[in-house]
């Protein structure tokens, strides 16, 4: 190897790490938590954890889990230690697939595959959680290397050595993960390939089979294989194996030309999980809008930038007659033939069934096959450019792909460069389209065909940054607010005091386990229990000890029970999390008292907060809705209105409340009310009373608002039962002078049928009781109507 | 480019029954997949041209002054649509025999410039592809104007390849008033076709002719220069992307691409350098316009599925030569005829199931045999004959999925209205009051547009538009209909008196029927 070529392969792995670091992941979807917990129990309890695993289902992983649980104990758990195995694998890989583009192709076309597995999208995320694909990748990808350099050997020993390496190799890919197997048909074609196409070989083959001994070895493959069939038919039902094979025809056969996946997704097969015998024969409905609508906000974009350029490599190769590329080219029809049609026997009982693998995958299992995607689109590119050209080429798509990343995740200019990815996208698309022109006629021109080349190589580096839905990254966002609420939900549990945590079905308990380094509990598969770890299942012990509940969402509240002592993030977002504490049933109504001192005034919303909490705790609705008055007097806009609402409805429903009708029952009654200047209201007799109908005629420049007197008491907890029928968009109650928090919030409605919708609010400490103030019952905008059957406002006792 | 002297001369054995055959496929497919009027823009053609009937009756200047308010683009499409009105009065065969004989021209003109640019057998694949493009089927029964601008795209470049190949100064003549006529109705249609044509008389200029190779790499790079100094960079993806360019091309974008890489690789490849360019031109015209087309109001209703068929013919024309190329010309005329009867077999066997189920798997074959097509090439070149043939048969199979896809999410919308008019046609006399504009259009075409009341079997139907203010007062005894996702503010609710009498469909198109109460 020369020295300068060296120097390149390290520029490219340092590459490869420092977008992988920019771009880290981390533990945050799901089945990394599993890993991760499987290989700290093995790190603590070493090979015997590994044995006691075997008995539990789905932990069938062990390549996976022993790596991974080495690091933990060299390193302890952190998110970096759990992604040092996952990365060393991607950079291994790279390092790997460029021995093998050199071995098959050339010295340019093994620098080119390690700059393309460098800037592939799906390594770049795969490479830093804990997923089992990409080690799967290192190993096979190894494998075959190592098959590979056999057939180099002069000496038995080493080609033996070679063999022994692959199949060890191959052995590991399999106990990281059984799909990996399809692997061994791709190694048999490299054998096929390096020997059966030899002269000496095929004399060698035609001594030792006659063509007798040829005959019966293939007839007794057919024989074997129509009675598989056979059985196989007798096994399943023939319109579940031609329904497999249809959704597999409309499902990722266009995954290598699209560059997208997923068209059918696994909800759309009913509730049967797509790959039970017993599910129902599935039909993709036709779309209403097959035209005009996005083609499938769900589906993903793998390989926006790798599809176009492999399938110009693949004609252009074919075409040109460029021999070395051609196993790269089968290897990958190999990988990806099994992966679209191949069965996927779950278990030795199942293996007369039909179960295609791409039915049941997610993209992350296309990884292995996209090993020899890049080798071939290397062998493509390599051949456009001269040994000096390209590796001018290799630093500017090097260079300008680390400038790009940097614009791209700069909030400043992200947008500019979102705009600039995506026309280096289309020009990529273009180029391949009516590009096979140019690079036949530029043959002669190498100037310009030099420029083409080293431009596309720089495109293809900067193209590949855009953010699309690339596998895991459209959820990484919510993914990382998950983490960073969990983070804090932890820190505060350190300032409480030590109660045991509940894990139910949130699985959140899990998270917060491994971010704080199992500060808790052992794995929670290990059915930890409380006192010996912070964990119990037991939720009714927390009466006598006290605890903690974690739940996802922030949204309101159905019992005292459930209100939470904190909530960590945005309380809109669906990854926010709550932590409801239990104080000790005997220590309550102490805590009660200090939390009531706390919140007098003056005081902080934090103190205020607590009240409420500890109130609700101690179930005692007065002191609760005290808090609440509280609060709105302090800080009206950060009232948890909208989360006590529910509990307030329920407490009007149980009858434990004053009603007052606000109806008006005659025109007369309107007077006190305040209508915007372009409202009419009338009164219409319906079935079973009156209805008021308040119309607002063509566009308007102002909003209109219809406003009513109420006089009210403080410290007071209302609900207002409004039943409506909106044509123009409206905006339902509101409190401005004073302004009193309540449940509505700024949602804009229109409701053709009638509606009911119950608004709580409660009036602040601060209010002189009895005091009237004016209720904003809508504002509304534009032409239409609204009309109210039912307004009644009910005073809770 | 020098073309050697092509003729159109008509042979009945290697032309006719090939060139018959094919085009019996395309209306056979037109037929089965056939869906009414069911675009709105397309109900709304039918809307206008039946008014110009009308006019034409009584004051033919008129009927011109009537035609010159309309869009531009729909004045390819008005007066033979009107004229058709006229002739037949307002019926779904009526409405969709324009633009079906529109899209049987476009395959026959292709298979003409096929022949002028190459052989008989290269017109023959490419009309055959462009008939069976499941999206071109579907809007093949459409009146679009894009239906009729196509044919007329084809015949300017025709037209210019006939005139140059003959050398004949009249011919050039009418190709420029065509491409004059094209661009004064949709020049974005045009633009490429014209483009083209500018680009190959410069390129066959001796003095010029060195520069031909850098015209393409030139106008990709102006291209990107554009769409970076007008930001338009997403949108240029989503042309591409959002709008299916390629999704519905699916089983066709493969093969050009390889068909392109392998017309630049023969030695052949200063005839087909034309075709390329065209193709080039038409797809890199298409990208830097794309918020002219986003903003274009065919794109709310069928994407840029105008645009893109338009787009496609040269690429069918290359796939047709590429095919034809490696089946060879007494292959293809044998061949080609022997598939559609194959198909129409098929698809006269009825809508089965498993008809479906045979293409839904044909169509993920196609896409395999692509694979291995282009990793064995070389080893398949040998058995390219039956290779290629499975890969046509499986490509026209698998084309009938799609085409069942449109055919029956886009015809949902008007059986419902369809079904709501049967429903309320049997008594002596019926109003039905509605209050969206395009529900009223649809219902007005589904009665020929005639003044109301008019009869429908034995019951005297009123159709009225009404307001949202007027709703509260519709007569008892009268109908009423809303789709249950309406879609602006001229829909009201349902009043109390309004007593629910049926519902006809689901999802998005459903249309709920009301009877007014005392």
């Amino acid at each position: 190897m020369k020295k300068s070529t060296n120097l390149y392969i390290f520029i490219i792995l340092l590459f490869a790490l420092a977008l992988r670091l920019i771009y880290f992941f981390g533990i945050l979807e799901g089945d990394d938590v599993e890993y991760v917990d499987r290989a700290y129990y093995i790190s603590q309890n070493g090979l015997a954890g590994l044995k006691e695993l075997d008995e539990l289902p789905g932990s069938n992983r062990p390549g996976q889990y022993l790596p991974t649980a080495l690091i933990f104990r060299l390193f302890g758990v952190s998110e970096l230690s759990t992604a040092l195995f996952p990365l060393l694998a991607s950079l291994i890989t790279c390092y790997l697939i460029y021995r093998i583009g050199r071995l098959l192709i050339s010295e340019e076309a093994g620098l080119l595959s390690a700059l393309l597995w460098a800037v592939f999208p799906l390594n770049i995320f795969l490479a830093t959680q804990l997923d089992p694909e990409g080690p799967l990748t290192m190993a096979t990808t190894g494998a075959m290397y190592s098959l590979m350099i056999s057939t180099t050997k002069k000496k038995p020993l080493e080609r033996i050595g070679c063999y022994f390496l692959g199949l060890l190799l191959i052995g590991w890919a399999y106990l990281i993960k059984q799909s990996a197997l399809p692997i061994v048909f791709a190694a048999a074609a490299w054998f096929y390939w390096s020997y059966a196409r030899t002269a000496e070989m095929r004399s060698q083959l035609a001594t030792r089979f006659s063509k007798k001994t040829l005959t019966l070895v293939i007839g007794t493959g057919i024989v074997l294989s129509l009675a598989f069939l056979v059985a196989y038919l007798l096994k399943q039902p023939w319109d579940k194996s031609i329904n497999s094979a249809e959704l597999t025809a409309t499902d990722i056969s266009r995954t290598m030309v699209l560059g997208r996946m997923n068209p059918i997704r696994w909800e759309e097969l009913g509730n049967e999980y797509y790959f039970s015998l017993s599910r129902q024969l599935y039909t993709p409905e036709p779309a209403a809008n097959t035209l005009s609508s996005y083609p499938a906000a769900f589906q993903l974009t793998l390989f926006d930038v790798f599809v176009p350029i492999l399938l110009l490599a693949l004609a252009v190769l074919t075409l040109t007659k460029e021999r070395r590329a051609y196993f790269g080219m089968l290897w990958l029809a190999i990988l990806f033939l099994y992966i679209e049609w191949g069965p996927y026997p779950r278990n030795l009982r199942q293996i007369f069934y039909y179960l295609p693998v791409s039915h049941w995958i997610s993209p992350d299992n296309f990884l292995y096959v996209c090993i020899p995607l890049v080798l071939t689109i290397a062998a493509f590119l390599s051949t456009q450019l001269s040994s000096t050209n390209l590796k001018q080429a290799i630093l500017i798509s090097i260079s300008s792909t680390l400038v790009a990343s940097a614009l791209l995740e700069n909030p400043v200019t992200g947008v500019q460069a979102t705009e600039f990815l995506a026309i280096i996208i289309v020009a990529i698309f273009c180029f391949c389209l009516i590009g096979a022109q140019t690079i036949f006629t530029f043959r002669t021109n190498r100037g310009a065909h030099r420029v083409i080349f080293i431009v596309l190589l720089a495109a293809i580096g900067m193209g590949s940054l855009k953010h699309g839905l690339h596998y895991h990254v459209s959820f990484f966002e919510a993914f990382s607010e998950r983490r960073a609420n969990l983070k804090a939900a932890h820190a505060y549990l350190q300032s409480e005091p030590a109660y045991p945590i509940v894990y139910g079905t949130s699985g959140l308990p899990g998270w917060l386990n491994i971010y704080s380094g199992y500060a808790y509990s052992p794995p929670l598969f290990t059915n930890p229990t409380y006192p010996e770890t912070r964990f119990t299942e037991n939720a009714n012990m927390l009466d006598e000890s006290g605890g903690f509940l974690l739940n996802t969402g922030c949204g309101p509240v159905t019992s005292l029970a459930e209100w939470p002592i904190k909530e960590f993030g945005d309380a809109s977002s669906e990854f926010c999390v709550s932590l409801v504490k239990k104080i000790p049933v005997r220590e309550v109504n102490a805590a009660l008292a200090q939390a009531q001192a706390s919140a007098a005034d003056p005081t902080t919303a934090e103190n205020i907060l607590n009240y409420i909490a500890v109130a609700a705790n101690a179930e005692n609705f007065p002191a609760f809705v005290d808090g609440l008055s509280k609060m709105a007097a302090h800080d009206p806009s950060d009232t948890p209105i909208v989360q006590a609402s529910e509990i307030l409805v329920q407490k009007v429903a149980a009858g434990a409340s004053h009603q007052i009708d606000l109806l008006p029952t005659d025109e007369g009654d309107l007077e006190n009310w305040k209508l915007g200047s372009l409202l009419n209201a009338s009164l219409a007799d319906e079935q079973p009373g009156k209805v008021l109908v308040i119309t607002i005629n063509g566009s308007t420049p102002d909003l209109q608002t219809i406003q009513l007197p109420l006089t009210l008491r403080a410290n007071t907890a209302y609900v207002l039962e409004i039943e409506f029928t909106s044509f123009a968009p409206a905006n339902l109650v509101d409190f401005t002078e004073p302004e009193i928090p309540d449940s509505s919030g700024e949602i804009w409605t229109r409701e053709l049928s009638w509606t009911t919708i119950r608004v709580a609010f409660v009036t602040p400490s601060s209010l002189s009781s009895p005091e009237q103030v004016w209720l904003e019952l809508a504002k509304l905008y534009d032409k239409g109507s609204i009309s109210f059957r039912r307004l009644i406002l009910s005073e809770i006792q | 480019m020098k073309m050697a002297k092509k003729s159109l001369s008509f042979s009945w054995q290697s032309n006719l029954f090939p060139l018959v055959a094919v085009l019996l496929l395309g209306v056979l497919l037109r037929a089965v997949y056939y869906s009414d009027q069911v675009l709105f823009e397309s109900v709304q053609a039918a809307k206008n041209s039946s008014s110009i009937a009308q006019t034409l009756d009584e004051d033919v200047v008129q009927a011109i002054r009537e035609l010159r308010t309309s869009p531009r683009a729909d004045r390819i499409l008005l007066p033979p649509t009107a004229l058709l009105f006229r002739l037949f009065g307002i019926t779904a065969t009526s409405s969709a025999i324009g633009p079906i004989i529109s899209s049987l021209l476009a395959a026959l003109l292709l298979w003409a410039t096929g022949k002028l640019m190459f052989s008989n057998g290269a017109g023959l694949i490419g009309a055959l592809l462009w008939l069976i493009l499941p999206a071109g089927v579907f809007l093949s029964t459409q009146l679009l104007a894009t239906n009729f601008l196509v044919p007329l795209n084809i015949l300017v470049v025709c037209a210019y390849l006939y005139a140059k190949s003959r050398g004949s100064s009249r011919l050039y003549v009418f190709a420029a008033f065509l491409a004059a006529l094209g661009l004064w109705l949709h020049w974005l249609h045009m633009l490429a076709s014209v483009v083209f044509i500018i680009l190959d008389i410069l390129s066959s200029n001796s003095r010029l002719k060195n520069y031909k190779d850098y015209i393409i790499p030139s106008l990709l790079l102006l291209t990107v220069l554009y769409l970076l100094a007008s930001q338009t960079g997403n949108e240029a993806l989503q042309v591409l992307y959002l709008t299916r360019l390629i999704e519905e091309n699916l089983i066709l974008l493969p093969l050009i691409v390889l068909c392109a890489a392998y017309a630049a690789s023969t030695k052949e490849a200063a005839n087909l350098q034309s075709l390329l360019l065209w193709f080039g031109t038409k797809l890199l015209i298409m990208v830097a316009g794309a918020h002219w087309i986003i903003a274009d109001s065919l794109v709310g209703t069928i994407g840029v599925a105008a645009y893109w068929l338009d787009l496609l013919v040269p690429g069918m024309l290359l796939v047709g030569w590429a095919l034809n190329k490696k089946l060879d010309e007494a292959q293809t005329i044998i061949w080609v005829p022997i598939i559609c009867a194959g198909i129409a077999v098929l698809l006269l066997a009825g809508q089965a199931n498993w008809l479906m189920t045979v293409s839904r798997i044909a169509f993920g074959l196609t896409l395999l045999l692509f694979m291995f097509l282009l990793a064995f090439w070389n080893a398949a070149k040998t058995k390219f004959k039956p290779v290629g043939l499975l890969f046509l048969t499986f490509f026209v199979l698998g084309s009938l999925t799609l085409n069942n896809w449109y055919w029956l999410s886009y015809r949902q919308a008007h059986d419902n209205t369809r079904q709501l008019v049967d429903n309320i046609a049997h008594g002596e006399k019926a109003t039905l009051f509605v209050q969206e504009e395009e529900l009223m259009t649809r219902l007005s075409y589904l009665a020929g547009f005639r003044p109301f009341p008019v009869q429908v079997e034995q019951t005297s139907l009123t159709f009225e538009l009404v307001t949202a203010d007027q709703s509260a007062g519709l007569p008892a005894g009268s109908y009423t209909a809303m789709s249950a996702h309406y879609r602006d503010f001229e829909f009201g609710a349902p009043l109390a008196s309004w007593e629910p009498v049926d519902v006809y469909g689901t999802g998005p198109t459903q249309l709920l029927l009301f009877r007014v109460l005392p």
